[in-house]
C-alpha cells in the first residue's frame, strides 16, 4: 500500500459531507489550475468511485469524480500497461516448471531445444539429400514407386516428431495454496530420507505416493518428478533428449510409434543407398560408382550412425516394455522385479492395444486460462515453510 | 434452464471454505474419485445422494477411458491423417468431459447449489481432487 500522503490544502468530501476515501486521480469537473491542487492520495477505508466534494484553493466545493482505485494487494501482482490499468497474465506466462511455450502458449516445449534441433537437422538432411538424388535416380533405373513409398512414412515421421516434441506429457500442476492447506489433513508416513509419503492399495500391491517438494503434492502412482523440465509428470517414462521434451502418459504412444516408423525408414534409406551403389558400380567401376554416389554414401553412414547408437536399442527396449506394460523408470528401478504389475492388462498382445490405442488424455495444465487468486497464492505459496519431516 | 446454468458460474467461490474428495487409486491409474462420506459435508446433504453422484462420475470417466472399437479407429484415422482429425474432431474422452460437465451443471442446479454447495469440475484442477465449495451467504448470490 502506498504511503498516506497529507493533501496540502484541499480535503475530499463525500456528497453526504461525510469524508470519502478513495485512491486514485481525481478528476474535476473546473479547470485543470484549480484541479493541480485538489491532487492527492489519500488511504483508502473503503473503496468508492463515484461522486465526490473535493474543496479548492480558494474554498470553492469542487465536485470531483474519483475515476480509479486500487484494489488489493494481490493486484500488485498484475503487469501495468501504459494507461495505468493491470493487465491479467495467462497461466503460461506464470508457469513456475521450466518448460517454455510457443504459440502464445498453444504449444509446450522443454528447456532446452538443442537436442530437438540436432535430431531434426538430421532428419531434414537425410530427407532432403535422398529426395533430391537417389529417388531420382532409382525412379529411372527401378520405378517411381519405390521412392514414393518413402513419401508418406517420412511425412509421418516428421508430423509424429513434432508431436512428440510439442505435446504436454501429462505435467501435473503444482498445488495452490489451498491444496497445501488440506495436506495437513492426510495421514502421511515417513521414511529413511525423511520423505513423506502415503500408501495406496492398488489390486493388492502397496504403492508409496512421494511427496513431492517442488510441486508440493503426492505423487500419482507411475508418476515421477522430472529434473530436467522441474515438472512432476505422469506415467513419467523418460526425458528424451533427441525431442527435448518429457516422454510420459499423453505422448508415450506416439513415442512409441515415431520409434518403429524411424526405424523401419532408416532401413528403408540403407536399403535404396545400396541398391544405388550396386547399380553404379555395374555401369562404372567402383571407385567411380562411389564417387558419384557420395549423397547415398553420407545417407548411408548417417543412418547407420543413427541405428547403431542408440535407435535400434530404444526398439527393442520399449517393444519389450510397452508388451509388459512398464515405464522406463520402473524398469530402471525394477518396481515389478519380484510382483505382479497390477497395470498390465493381461498378456503382450492387450498390453500393446492398450497402449497403441488408448484414448488420448486430458491436458490437466491449463496453459491459456488467466491466472486468478488461486494462482496468485501459489506465488506466495513459494514461501511457506516446508513441510514438517 | 441455459441462463440459470450461466448464473452458476457467476458464484464467486474462491474464497469459499471447500472440501476435498482425493483420487481413488485402488483399481490402478484410471480416473476415478474415492466414494467415502466426507465428514466435512454432515448435515448439509445426505450420504446416498453424495455417494451416487460420486460413483456416476466415476462410471462416466470410466467410459471415457474404454477401449473400444471407436477409440481405435480414431486412434487409426489420427495416425493416419498426421493428426489433423484432432482438430476436425473431438475425441471419445472429450465429448466425455463435456457430458460430466453438463451432468456436474445439472447436478449442481438442482441437488447442491439449493443446499448451499458446489461441485468444481475436476479438469478444472488438473483432475486430481473433486473439489466442493461450502457456499457462504456472501458468496452464494443468484
Amino acid at each position: 500500500m502506498e504511503d498516506f500522503k497529507e493533501p496540502k490544502s484541499p480535503k475530499i468530501q463525500g456528497e453526504t459531507g461525510q469524508s470519502v476515501h478513495g485512491q486514485g486521480e481525481i478528476k474535476s469537473s473546473h479547470s485543470q489550475d484549480k484541479l493541480k491542487s485538489s491532487l492527492c492520495q489519500c488511504k483508502p477505508s473503503h473503496n468508492q468511485v463515484g461522486p465526490g466534494i473535493v474543496t479548492s484553493k480558494d474554498d470553492q466545493p469542487v465536485t470531483v469524480q474519483i475515476l480509479d482505485e486500487t484494489k488489493s494487494s494481490s493486484n500488485f501482482q498484475r503487469k501495468a500497461n501504459s494507461k495505468g490499468k493491470t493487465k491479467r497474465r495467462r497461466k503460461w506466462e506464470v508457469f513456475p516448471g521450466g518448460n517454455k511455450f510457443c504459440c502464445k502458449g498453444r504449444y509446450i516445449r522443454g528447456p532446452d531445444s538443442t537436442g530437438y534441433l540436432i535430431t531434426l537437422a538430421l532428419i531434414l538432411i537425410i530427407g532432403v539429400l535422398f529426395f533430391s538424388f537417389d529417388s531420382m535416380y532409382l525412379s529411372k533405373r527401378v520405378s517411381p514407386v519405390v521412392p514414393a513409398s518413402g513419401v508418406p512414412f517420412f511425412l509421418l515421421m516428421l508430423v509424429l516428431f513434432n508431436v512428440t516434441a510439442f505435446t504436454d506429457p501429462g505435467i501435473l500442476p503444482r498445488a495452490t495454496a489451498y491444496d497445501i492447506e488440506k495436506q495437513e489433513e492426510i495421514n502421511y508416513k515417513t521414511d529413511d530420507n525423511g520423505s513423506r509419503y502415503t500408501e495406496t492399495d492398488i489390486k493388492g500391491r502397496v504403492f508409496q505416493q512421494q511427496y513431492c517438494r517442488t510441486c508440493k503434492i503426492y505423487r500419482p502412482p507411475r508418476s515421477s518428478h522430472c529434473s530436467v523440465c522441474d515438472n512432476c509428470v505422469e506415467r513419467f517414462d523418460h526425458h528424451c533428449p533427441f525431442v527435448s521434451n518429457c516422454i510420459g502418459k499423453r505422448n508415450y504412444k506416439h513415442y512409441f510409434i515415431l520409434l518403429i516408423i524411424a526405424t523401419v525408414l532408416s532401413c528403408y534409406v540403407i536399403g535404396c543407398n545400396v541398391a544405388v551403389i550396386s547399380f553404379r558400380a555395374q555401369e562404372y567401376p567402383i571407385n567411380e560408382a562411389f564417387m558419384k554416389s557420395i549423397p547415398s554414401v553420407i545417407e548411408g553412414i548417417l543412418c547407420l550412425f543413427i541405428l547403431l547408437t542408440g535407435l535400434l536399442c530404444l526398439v527393442v527396449y520399449h517393444t519389450r516394455l510397452v508388451c509388459r506394460e512398464e515405464t522406463t523408470n520402473e524398469s530402471l528401478k525394477d518396481t515389478f522385479a519380484n510382483n505382479i504389475n497390477p497395470f498390465s492388462q493381461g498378456s503382450w498382445y492387450s498390453n500393446c492395444f492398450y497402449i497403441l490405442c488408448t484414448p488420448k488424455a486430458p491436458k490437466l495444465l491449463d496453459r491459456r486460462g488467466f491466472e486468478d487468486d488461486a494462482d496468485v497464492s501459489q506465488e506466495s505459496s513459494k514461501n511457506l515453510p516446508p513441510p514438517p519431516i | 434452464m441455459g441462463q440459470k446454468m450461466d448464473d452458476l458460474s457467476r458464484i464467486p467461490v474462491s474464497h469459499c471454505p471447500k472440501v476435498f474428495v482425493q483420487r481413488d487409486y485402488s483399481n490402478g491409474t484410471t480416473l476415478s474419485f474415492q466414494t467415502k462420506f466426507p465428514q466435512d459435508l454432515e448435515g448439509k446433504i445426505d450420504a446416498a445422494t453424495f455417494q451416487e453422484t460420486v460413483s456416476k462420475l466415476n462410471s462416466m470417466y470410466l467410459e471415457a477411458e474404454t477401449l473400444s472399437g471407436k477409440t481405435y479407429c480414431e486412434s487409426c484415422l489420427a495416425c493416419l491423417t498426421a493428426y489433423l482429425s484432432y482438430i476436425c474432431f473431438d475425441t471419445h474422452y472429450e465429448k466425455m468431459l463435456k457430458k460430466i460437465r453438463h451432468y456436474i451443471d445439472e447436478q449442481n442446479q438442482n441437488v447442491y447449489v439449493p443446499r448451499g454447495l458446489m461441485i468444481i469440475d475436476p479438469v478444472e484442477r488438473g483432475l486430481r481432487v473433486l473439489e466442493i465449495c461450502v457456499l457462504t451467504e456472501s458468496s452464494g448470490g443468484r
